[in-house]
């Protein structure tokens, strides 16, 4: 059936203004971080001016904390989402083939924990982690990432080992396979793209984190959106140019991540919709 | 070779020394650590006044570690490290509107460490700032660097429109409404701009008439004379459209820009925003904001030379479950010496010290060093420190913003805030 003709004419307007209030806030961003500083907050504002790179200069000179923090981030963010992938395609195999209340019991739990605020279990950590001598420490926040993801994650991995035939497990007993085999020829390819999309989640959330991170870390493992903010709570005035240069290069692993995996994400997230 | 007396002495000494070791190595840390707002880092360790730690680190074979946070976050961090039974926090720089009882109970009290190693020349640190650090006789933080209010204004705006600096608030009021008009190219500009989302400009606007929110003896006084004037005026203002009509979502950010931008052409904020105002690298009215101590009242003159202005400052504290206490104390000595105050004045501190300002480096340095030291000499925090402080702060703000938007009056806004507050003060 064709559309209407209100229908196609509204549909590129709306699709073009999604577009510019989705990008425009970036395309600022990223504009303003080659801008000379007085001329950022211009007014009347200068769309047009001579690129510079100034401001990534004073990002390395003056803010070298940075860049150490950038690769906090990086370590955090490939280690939680490394763990969180393991466990949540194992979880969520074992949640696709076993059928017992106590799993039903355990799934129930797990939407729970991912229910509580996290502050409300942040704080009350404090003194344990610390204890335990493992504030500052990068482990402590892979942990936490992981476990705040296991939950939404299992359930994305359960949806996705759903879809995959019980025949082809059957089919590969019978030719003695054992389960490691099953899980490494079977399950682990065909359910690559649900991985793909459920690492999504956790690689944003964990490059992104603050809270936790402000809370459990001082100097050694301290990830970038800490140092950006006290960019934006700069006592004698927030040196702007610098603070783009610096959230442009920290959007730029995550914007490559996002390009490369989105139709991965659009798959995993519509896995187990369509039954048959 | 035959193995003698002294040679066996010799053996056993190093043996002992080599079972001292990790003995003596418990006293003396590699690092004290520090935690502070960048801000502290910046004017300790800048080029031209040089790091005011490195010869004590020399001489001590002590490292310093600084931790920084934005000011949230510090004190938030600070405060769960106060709570646990030891703190790897060595020295904290702690806000002095956040020295609440129950903060100051985890803090080392200092009598004994000025008793045993003083502070050189310590009557030199501006006693107002000594005094809000003392509690029941005990001092328990010593000032670093402060903020004061001073009255900025953008000469060139004047000359335009042919405007005298304003000697009285009268005179500036007066001023605001001449400065208020619309360029050819339909740019607006505002005579008169302050924080709109923030308690402290306000009081400083009252402390012309020498008014208060709350005095320094807990009684509010947003009725008295000094702050209704104030209220009003920013009510009047803002009817006049002296104030612009977003005023109640500008901040200390949009201040600045709109200074910088010559879209505002006065305005009360921190006396070290001369600095950015006039940077030509971000300012496009570089070397054209002078900045003076706020006018006061003509019916105060006889009282003040100057109206008793904003200070807030930032105080060095120690945990009182860090663990090298007298190392961290010799550190927090050595950082307020006269000597060092200076140096970090240099690196763009506002200096604690009435010294550092008679000094030819930091006359050269600051345009406005007398001026600033002359509301140093008068002025007061801007709210006593209490528990609940940042609730009645909110409460101002949201009563202020209902009497400059004309949604209540003055008068009853303020009536309302001293009802609010008054229960949340400490009886």
């Amino acid at each position: 059936m064709r559309d209407s003709l209100p229908t196609r004419i509204l549909r590129p307007i709306c699709f073009v203004l999604i577009a510019v209030w989705s990008g425009f806030p970036i395309f600022f961003l990223v504009m303003s971080s080659f801008k000379p500083p007085r001329d950022i907050l211009a007014f009347p504002p200068r769309f047009f001016f001579t690129p510079t790179l100034d401001n990534y200069t004073a990002l390395v000179t003056r803010w070298p904390e940075f860049f150490e923090a950038l690769q906090s981030s990086l370590i955090v963010t490939i280690g939680a989402t490394v763990l969180t992938v393991v466990a949540t395609t194992l979880a969520g195999y074992v949640y696709s083939r076993v059928r017992s209340r106590l799993l039903a019991a355990s799934a129930f739990l797990m939407i729970v924990i991912r229910m509580v605020p996290p502050i409300v279990i942040t704080l009350p950590l404090f003194p344990v982690i610390n204890y335990l001598r493992l504030s500052d420490t990068h482990i402590v926040l892979i942990v936490l990432y992981t476990t705040f993801f296991v939950s939404l994650n299992t359930w994305i991995m359960k949806a996705f080992i759903d879809q995959i035939p019980r025949e082809i497990e059957e089919a590969a007993v019978i030719d003695g396979a054992g389960l490691m085999q099953i899980l490494r020829y079977i399950i682990l390819p065909l359910s690559a793209q649900g991985m793909i999309a459920a690492s999504t989640f956790v690689f944003i959330f964990s490059w992104n984190e603050f809270l936790f991170a402000f809370i459990f870390t001082t100097t050694d493992a301290k990830t970038a959106p800490l140092v950006i903010s006290e960019m934006v709570g700069a006592v004698d005035g927030v040196e702007w140019g610098v603070l783009f240069a610096a959230a442009t290069v920290q959007l730029i692993p995550i914007l490559v991540f996002v390009i490369a995996v989105q139709k991965y994400v659009i798959a995993g997230l519509t896995a187990g919709s369509l039954k048959g | 070779m035959t193995i003698n007396k002294t040679w066996l002495a010799g053996f056993v000494g190093i043996a002992a020394l080599g079972l001292a070791a990790p003995a003596l190595g418990q006293d003396k840390p590699d690092n004290l650590t520090i935690i502070s707002h960048r801000v502290h880092q910046t004017v300790s360790t800048g080029e031209q006044g040089g790091d005011i730690t490195k010869d004590w680190q020399d001489a001590n074979g002590v490292g310093v570690e600084w931790v920084t946070l934005d000011t949230g976050a510090l004190h938030e961090r600070l405060f769960r490290e106060l709570q646990l039974p030891e703190t790897n926090i060595d020295i904290a720089f702690l806000l002095n509107t956040r020295a609440v009882d129950s903060v100051t109970k985890l803090l080392e009290p200092f009598d004994e460490h000025m008793a045993a190693n003083p502070v050189e020349n310590i009557d030199d640190i501006f006693p107002g700032l000594r005094a809000a650090m003392t509690f029941d006789g005990t001092l328990y933080g010593i000032p670093f660097r402060h903020a004061s209010s001073c009255f900025h204004y953008n000469q060139r705006i004047l000359d335009e429109r042919g405007v005298a600096p304003p000697k009285t608030i009268e005179e500036m009021i007066e001023a605001a409404r001449q400065l208020t008009f619309t360029r050819d190219d339909g740019t607006k500009v505002y005579g008169f701009l302050i924080n709109g989302e923030g308690y402290a400009n306000t009081v400083d606007l009252a402390r012309a008439w020498d008014g208060d929110f709350i005095t320094l003896d807990y009684h509010v006084a947003t009725t008295d004379e000094g702050m209704m004037k104030a209220v009003t005026l920013l009510h009047d203002f803002y009817e006049e459209g002296i104030l612009p009509s977003n005023w109640a979502a500008i901040k200390d950010e949009e201040v600045n820009n709109w200074m910088q931008t010559g879209r505002a052409a006065m305005s009360l904020n921190s006396c070290g925003r001369n600095r950015i105002f006039n940077d030509p690298e971000k300012s496009q009215e570089a070397g054209n904001i002078k900045t003076v101590a706020i006018p006061v009242s003509e019916a105060f003159k006889d009282k003040f030379d100057v109206a008793p202005a904003k200070v807030e400052f930032w105080t060095m504290v120690i945990p009182a479950n860090a663990k090298h206490k007298d190392l961290a104390w010799d550190l927090v000595k050595t950082m307020v010496s006269p000597e060092n105050t200076l140096k970090a004045a240099l690196n763009g501190n506002g200096p604690v010290r009435a010294s550092t300002y008679d000094s030819a480096e930091m006359k050269n340095q600051l345009p406005y060093a007398d001026e600033e030291k002359a509301v140093l000499l008068v002025g007061r925090v801007p709210l006593p420190p209490f528990d609940n402080a940042a609730k009645a702060s909110d409460i101002f703000v949201e009563e202020l913003q209902a009497a400059v938007l004309g949604m209540k009056s003055p008068e009853d806004a303020m009536a309302s805030v001293q009802k609010r507050v008054t229960p949340l003060l400490p009886q």
